[in-house]
C-alpha cells in the first residue's frame, strides 16, 4: 500500500469514527431529552441508528485497512473510503422527510455504498489468500 | 473498467426496464371484489402512523374477542338486581360468565365469546354453536356499572317481575344483525337450512373497511421500485382506496355503508354471501338509504325512525340527514369535510382542522345577520344548525341535516329547537319572536308537524320532557343538563319527575345525567338506578330532592303532558 493511500485512509477512518461517536452522543442526548420528533418516529430511529452503526463499523474497516490491508491497489482503498462514507450518509439522508415507513429517496445511497464495500472487501480477501 | 461499464449499463437498462413494468402495471385497473383481505397487522408494517391513529379509535374496538384486556366490565363477583332477575357477573380465567336466575327458579348461563362496542358502553355475545347472540347485559362506560339492555333501547319496563322473553327482549342474533357494520367484509353465510358460516375478514372496523381488500396491495407493494414510484412520482395506486382522493360522494358512500341505514334490494344474497360493496362504488348499486317513507313488505315501518319532515331522529341516519342538508349541494362536501379516521380525536373524529367553526367558515362567514345573536365563545355554529334531536347508544347527538333554526316549526313537530334547549327556561313563543327579531329575513323550511301549540307558559324543554314522545323527551333531558341559561331549581324538579316517573328506562338514564350536571358535585351513579322498580326510583328521588333546591311542578300541568306523552309510545330496538 503506497503511503498516499494509508493516509487517505487514516484521515478518512479516524474523522469518520469521531463523526459517527458524535453521531452516537447525539442519539443518546435524544432518548436523554426525550426528543419527540426522534423517539416517536420508528423510521427514523431505526435509520439513524444504523447511520451512526455503520459509520464507527466502517470507519474501523477502513483503520483496519491502513495498518493491516492486504491489497495494495489504491483502487481498493479508494472503493472502501467512498462506500464507507456513502453508506451511513445513504441512511441518514433517509431520515430525512421520509414517506410513511420508508426512507426518503436519499437512502438510495446506502446499497450503493453497500456494494462498493463489497466490492472492496472482496479483493482485499482476495489479495489476502494471494499473500 | 470496460467490464465496470458494461456492468453499469446491464443495470440501467434493467432498472429502465423494471420502471417501465411498474408504470404499466400501475396504469391498469384492479377489480377489488376478486381480492383477499389480509387484516390490518399487514397494513401497520408499512403504515404505521395511520395504523397508530386508527387503534386509538372506536371503530377499531367495535367487536372484540372476549380477552382479558378487552372486556372492560367489571367481571369480579358482583350482582345486580332487574325486575326480580338477579344477575351475576363473574370470572374464572379468561372465562367471563353471566349468570341470570329468574323471580320463579329461571335460570339462564352463558359465557361471553366476544364484545360488542366500547365507547358508551360495552355490549356481550355468547356463541351457540354456529351463532352468537347479544346478550341482556351491557356495561356502562362512564357509569361504572352493568344494565339491562332493555334500558339502552327506546322501549319502556316490562312488567315486574319481568318474565324470561321480557328479559331477554333485546337478545338478538350477531349473525345477521350486528356482524353488518362492526366488522370487515361481513358475510353471515345463512344456509338454506337456517345455519350459519358466518365469517369476517377482521373483527371490528378496520383499516381494509374503508380501504377495501388489501391482499394485492401487499403483494404488489413489495417491489420498493413501484413503493417509491408512488411516493415521488403518482401516488394513485389501483390495488387500494384512498377515500381522500375519493370525490365527496363516493367517500360519504364508504361513511354510509354503516352511518346510514339502508335497504338492499337482495336481501337473500345479502344474508347469504355478505355485503358486496366495496369501498369507491357508487352505494347505490347495492342498496338505498331508509327514509321516513321506505317501505318493507308495503309497510312505512321506518317512519318512527324520522321526525315528521323527514330529518332522522336517531344514530345511523348521519348519511341521510348529510344528503337532506343544503350543503351537501356543494359537490366538494362530504363526510370528510368534518371528520377524519386518522387526524381526529376518537370520541367524534372531528378533523383538527374543522374543531370550532372551523368546518363551517370555510365557506360561510359570520356576517352582520350573525352578530345580532351575542355570540359567546362557547357558541358554536353547530350549536345552532345541527341541535341535538338524534337519539342513539344512550345519548343525544347532533343532527346531520344541517338546518336554519325554527323554534315554531320544531315545536309543531314536536323535537328540542336549538333556541331553547339553550335557554331552557323559555318558552316557544319567546325563542319565535327572538329569532324574528334578530334575524327577520330568516328563511323557513316546509314541513312543518301539526301539533298543538298554544302555551301555558311552560318552558318548551319541560313540556318536551314530560309530554313528549319518548325520543323527544329523552333528547329534552339531556339538553336540560347541557343548557346554557337554565333554572337549575326549576330543571331539577322536572328531571326529577322524569327519573321517577318516565316509563321508558332510557329516558330516566339521561335525565339522571342532565340531574347530575346541574350538581355542583355530582351525585354518585349508584345514588339513582334508572333500571329500578318504581318504589325504588321514588325514593332514590326523594333523597336527592333532599339534598338541593328543587322548585316543584305543577301537579295539573304535569298530569297534563304525561297524558299527552301516553299517547305516543315507541318501540325501537335500534
Amino acid at each position: 500500500m503506497n503511503e498516499n493511500d494509508r493516509r487517505a485512509s487514516l484521515r478518512f477512518g479516524w474523522t469518520s469514527l469521531f463523526v459517527g461517536a458524535l453521531a452516537g452522543v447525539a442519539l443518546e442526548g435524544a432518548h436523554a431529552f426525550k426528543l419527540a420528533s426522534y423517539l416517536d418516529d420508528p423510521t427514523t430511529r431505526l435509520l439513524l441508528t444504523l447511520a451512526h452503526a455503520h459509520a464507527v463499523g466502517l470507519a474501523l474497516v477502513v483503520l483496519a485497512h491502513a495498518h493491516v490491508g492486504s491489497d495494495p491497489r489504491p483502487a481498493t482503498g479508494r472503493l472502501l473510503r467512498v462506500g464507507a462514507a456513502l453508506v451511513p450518509i445513504g441512511f441518514a439522508l433517509g431520515a430525512v422527510a421520509h414517506p410513511e415507513s420508508d426512507p426518503s429517496i436519499g437512502v438510495v445511497l446506502a446499497p450503493l455504498g453497500a456494494v462498493l464495500v463489497l466490492v472492496a472487501l472482496a479483493r482485499l480477501a482476495r489479495a489476502a489468500w494471494r499473500v | 473498467m470496460r467490464r465496470a461499464l458494461v456492468g453499469v449499463a446491464l443495470l440501467a437498462v434493467g432498472f429502465g426496464l423494471a420502471l417501465f413494468a411498474v408504470r404499466r402495471e400501475l396504469a391498469r385497473s384492479v377489480d377489488l371484489r376478486e381480492v383477499a383481505y389480509v387484516g390490518s397487522d399487514a397494513c401497520r408494517r408499512c403504515h404505521e402512523d395511520h395504523h397508530a391513529s386508527w387503534h386509538r379509535t372506536f371503530h377499531r374496538t367495535m367487536t372484540r374477542e372476549a380477552t382479558a384486556e378487552n372486556v372492560l366490565g367489571a367481571f369480579d363477583g358482583r350482582s345486580f338486581d332487574y325486575l326480580g332477575w338477579r344477575f351475576e357477573l363473574s370470572r374464572e380465567g379468561d372465562e367471563h360468565r353471566i349468570g341470570a336466575q329468574g323471580p320463579n327458579g329461571e335460570r339462564r348461563d352463558w359465557v361471553v365469546d366476544r364484545t360488542v362496542g366500547s365507547h358508551r358502553y360495552q355490549q356481550y355475545l355468547a356463541r351457540d354453536g354456529d351463532t352468537w347472540w347479544r346478550l341482556p347485559v351491557a356495561w356502562h362506560r362512564e357509569e361504572e356499572r352493568f344494565f339491562s339492555m332493555n334500558g339502552a333501547f327506546l322501549t319502556p319496563d316490562p312488567q315486574a317481575p319481568a318474565s324470561v322473553e321480557a328479559m331477554e327482549r333485546h337478545v338478538t342474533r350477531w349473525n345477521d344483525n350486528c356482524v353488518f357494520c362492526h366488522n370487515v367484509a361481513p358475510s353471515p353465510g345463512l344456509r338454506a337450512d337456517g345455519t350459519f358460516d358466518t365469517e369476517v375478514a377482521e373483527l371490528g372496523v378496520a383499516c381494509e373497511a374503508c380501504h377495501g381488500p388489501g391482499a394485492e396491495h401487499v403483494a404488489r407493494n413489495a417491489n420498493p421500485l413501484r413503493r417509491y414510484w408512488l411516493h415521488y412520482v403518482e401516488d394513485d395506486d389501483p390495488t387500494l382506496v384512498d377515500p381522500n382522493a375519493l370525490s365527496a360522494e363516493r367517500a360519504s358512500d364508504v361513511c354510509g355503508r354503516c352511518h346510514g341505514q339502508r335497504k338492499t334490494s337482495d336481501l337473500g344474497a345479502l344474508l347469504a354471501d355478505g355485503d358486496p360493496f366495496v369501498p369507491g362504488e357508487d352505494l347505490a348499486r347495492h342498496s338505498e338509504p331508509l327514509w321516513i317513507d321506505t317501505t318493507l313488505d308495503g309497510e312505512e315501518i321506518f317512519s318512527a325512525r324520522f321526525w315528521e319532515d323527514g330529518t332522522p331522529r336517531l344514530t345511523a341516519y348521519e348519511y341521510q340527514g348529510w344528503l337532506q342538508s343544503p350543503c351537501a349541494r356543494d359537490a366538494s362536501f362530504g363526510c370528510g369535510s368534518c371528520h377524519s379516521m386518522h387526524e381526529s380525536d376518537p370520541a367524534g373524529q372531528l378533523r383538527e382542522d374543522a374543531r370550532g367553526d372551523r368546518a363551517c367558515t370555510t365557506c360561510h362567514s359570520l356576517d352582520a345577520s350573525h352578530a345580532a345573536h351575542p355570540i359567546e365563545a362557547e357558541v358554536r355554529c353547530v350549536d345552532c344548525h345541527m341541535p341535538r334531536i338524534v337519539y342513539g347508544v344512550l345519548d343525544a347527538h347532533r343532527s346531520h341535516r344541517i338546518d336554519v333554526p325554527e323554534p315554531a316549526r320544531d315545536a309543531a313537530l314536536g323535537r328540542p329547537d336549538a333556541c331553547t334547549a339553550c335557554h331552557a327556561d323559555r318558552t316557544t313563543t319567546w325563542a319565535d319572536r327572538a329569532r324574528a327579531r334578530f334575524w327577520p329575513r330568516a328563511t323557513t323550511r316546509a314541513g312543518g308537524g301539526d301539533r298543538d301549540l298554544t302555551e301555558d307558559g311552560t318552558p318548551a324543554l319541560t313540556r318536551l320532557l314530560l309530554g313528549g314522545d319518548p325520543i323527544a323527551r329523552a333528547l329534552a333531558a339531556d339538553a336540560m343538563g347541557r343548557a346554557a341559561s337554565v333554572s337549575r331549581p326549576r330543571a331539577r324538579g322536572a328531571l326529577l319527575d322524569a327519573m321517577a316517573n318516565d316509563p321508558y328506562p332510557a329516558v330516566r338514564r339521561l335525565a339522571f345525567r342532565a340531574w347530575r350536571r346541574l350538581e355542583d358535585a355530582p351525585s354518585p351513579w349508584e345514588a339513582f338506578d334508572p333500571m329500578a322498580t318504581s318504589d325504588v326510583r321514588a325514593a332514590a328521588c326523594a333523597s336527592l330532592r333532599a339534598t338541593t333546591v328543587v322548585t316543584p311542578l305543577d301537579p295539573e300541568r304535569t298530569r297534563a303532558l304525561r297524558e299527552h306523552a301516553a299517547q305516543a309510545p315507541l318501540w325501537i330496538g335500534e
